[in-house]
């Protein structure tokens, strides 16, 4: 039996909203916005209300994307839907290739 | 909910570990950078971009930023952001730091004038200028020497001569390096060079908590790869440290008096020193944490960051402990192993499967310039290790060290150079 199956109609329906409206936010005002720096983030997926983001672009492996996650994205998320557990950053940040900002030792 | 003024360069390693704490405290963070965040428009309330190299600006910004939105407390994150701290929190009243006192912390010459002002032993230094003719200035001066710039950290632009031939080169190099567009952010003190006797002998840095003006050692760190240059190359710290309890307990005396004679009173300082037969000789006092990712290494009481240790202190709120956890531990920064372009790092799995070992976290990505010592200004990667005795961190972080491999290709020419 799938992990999708014993979700009961109610809980599957309230994610396709949760997704459907978080994917908007990421059309609209998310990704217009980390396009200044080469970025865009992408819904992995939303289970039991927990939200799987990844990063790409200049998102991924920058030295900023804790501040971009927890600062921006997640605060204009929970500003819209509250009832989001948790925000999920899936992204392979050491494979990225070309980050807006790196750290130094300065 | 109390609210943190977070300064936050865009290059600092400190980003997800001061976050995180503050997260984890129920703190609401306004994050302020060098650079406007593409969500600055968006969230005006959570973000601030100043300008860094001009304090009294970014002073009148933030006052203005309080009038709607209160500050509790306001935290710089590493070297680049401690002054402009103090700044800014006299601007507010908040307490903190004498500004002048975390100004000549920054400022090495400064801080050894202080220090060997109040007895607090030091290399012997001159200060020279850029506009010296180093041929001249290499007669006067006694060998073997190190050549320092005077602010930047992390080892960045120390070279060690040993003759007139080899310090009229150090301090061309250093002139080079000095030229960057960041380091020449530093104005005057870019033009300028600090001299100073090298000092043999092993050395230790001391993290430690001013609590109204009382020191707290939160961990000493011995440093077991020999820093004999020419260039200073840090790659382990472990702690606790293997010296004998007299020679720890002198550490921690002349650190403390070392931050007594900078008018440091309160938050994290970071020192190093060097130990050998004649006594010690302080390197270095910093009104700042550890830097890199090192702080990983370090959990106090009942699982608390060292980043939650000065966010709780920041913010006068209660510290539950400040004793570190029994186990040895340590970290290495990941030495580069040669000049060029980043293709991939092999055997990281591998690495992480030395017994003791927490993780193995690689922070340079590919096509990445690596670039060694002294111009360098980032570590390919962080080592960490956790085990019952300091030699078998050693060992550990040794052994996964060992393990890895980095493929590097060809540094590119100068004409297809890229920012990190």
């Amino acid at each position: 039996m799938s992990d999708e199956s014993v979700r009961s109609d109610g809980e599957q329906g309230e994610d396709s909203r949760i997704r459907a409206k978080i994917q908007d936010l990421l059309d609209t005002a998310i990704n217009p916005a980390v396009a200044g720096h080469g970025g865009v983030v992408s819904l992995v997926d939303v289970k039991d209300k927990m939200v799987y983001l990844q990063m790409g672009g200049g998102c991924q492996g920058c030295g900023m994307v804790d501040v971009t996650l927890k600062q921006g994205i997640e605060t204009m998320i929970r500003e819209e839907l509250p009832e989001v557990v948790e925000i999920l950053d899936v992204t392979d940040h050491a494979a990225g290739q070309n980050p807006y900002s790196a750290a130094s030792k300065k | 909910m109390p609210r943190l003024l977070l300064l936050l360069p865009t290059t600092t390693y400190r980003t997800a570990a001061f976050l995180g704490a503050a997260r984890k405290l129920g703190v609401e963070v306004v994050v302020a950078s060098e650079r406007a965040h593409v969500f600055q428009q968006a969230q005006p309330g959570r973000f601030l971009s100043l300008d860094f190299l001009h304090p009294d600006q970014a002073a009148r910004q933030v006052v203005e930023f309080v009038a709607t939105r209160p500050i509790d407390a306001v935290v710089g994150v590493d070297d680049a952001t401690t002054v402009l701290a103090a700044v800014l929190s006299n601007a507010l009243g908040l307490p903190h730091n004498a500004v002048r006192s975390t100004a000549a912390a920054r400022d090495k010459y400064q801080m050894r004038t202080l220090l060997r002002g109040d007895g607090v032993p030091v290399p012997p230094y001159a200060l020279r200028s850029f506009d010296d003719d180093p041929v001249v200035e290499a007669w006067r001066t006694a060998f073997p020497c190190v050549v320092k710039p005077l602010m930047l950290s992390a080892s960045r632009g120390v070279i060690r001569a040993d003759d007139e031939a080899q310090f009229v080169g150090a301090v061309r190099r250093l002139e080079r390096i000095l030229r960057t567009p960041e380091a020449a952010a530093d104005g005057e003190a870019a033009r300028q060079v600090l001299v100073e006797g090298f000092i043999p002998g092993r050395e230790v840095a001391l993290e430690g908590l001013l609590v109204k003006g009382d020191l707290h050692v939160l961990a000493l760190f011995d440093k077991p790869d020999p820093l004999d240059g020419p260039f200073f190359e840090e790659t382990i710290y472990v702690t606790p440290s293997r010296l004998a309890s007299t020679a720890q307990v002198e550490i921690v005396s002349c650190t403390a008096r070392a931050a007594q004679a900078l008018g440091l009173r309160d938050g994290p300082v970071h020192a190093e020193l060097r130990v050998n037969r004649h006594g010690l000789s302080v390197i270095e006092i910093a009104a700042r944490s550890i830097g890199g990712l090192c702080s990983r290494t370090l959990r106090f009481g009942t699982g608390l960051s060292l980043e939650e240790l000065i966010l709780r202190q920041a913010l006068g709120m209660e510290i539950p402990s400040l004793e570190r956890e029994r186990r040895a531990v340590g970290v290495m920064m990941i030495p580069i192993p040669r000049a060029g372009v980043l293709k991939e790092v092999r055997g990281q799995t591998e690495a992480r499967a030395v017994p003791g070992i927490d993780e193995v976290t690689i922070t340079a990505h590919p096509g990445q310039d690596l670039v060694p010592l002294p111009e360098g200004a980032s570590y390919p990667g962080f080592i960490f290790a956790r085990a019952e005795s300091p030699e078998r961190v050693e060992a550990a972080l040794r052994e996964a060290h060992r393990r890895l491999e980095f493929v590097v290709m060809a540094p590119r020419k100068s004409s297809e150079a890229v920012s990190p």
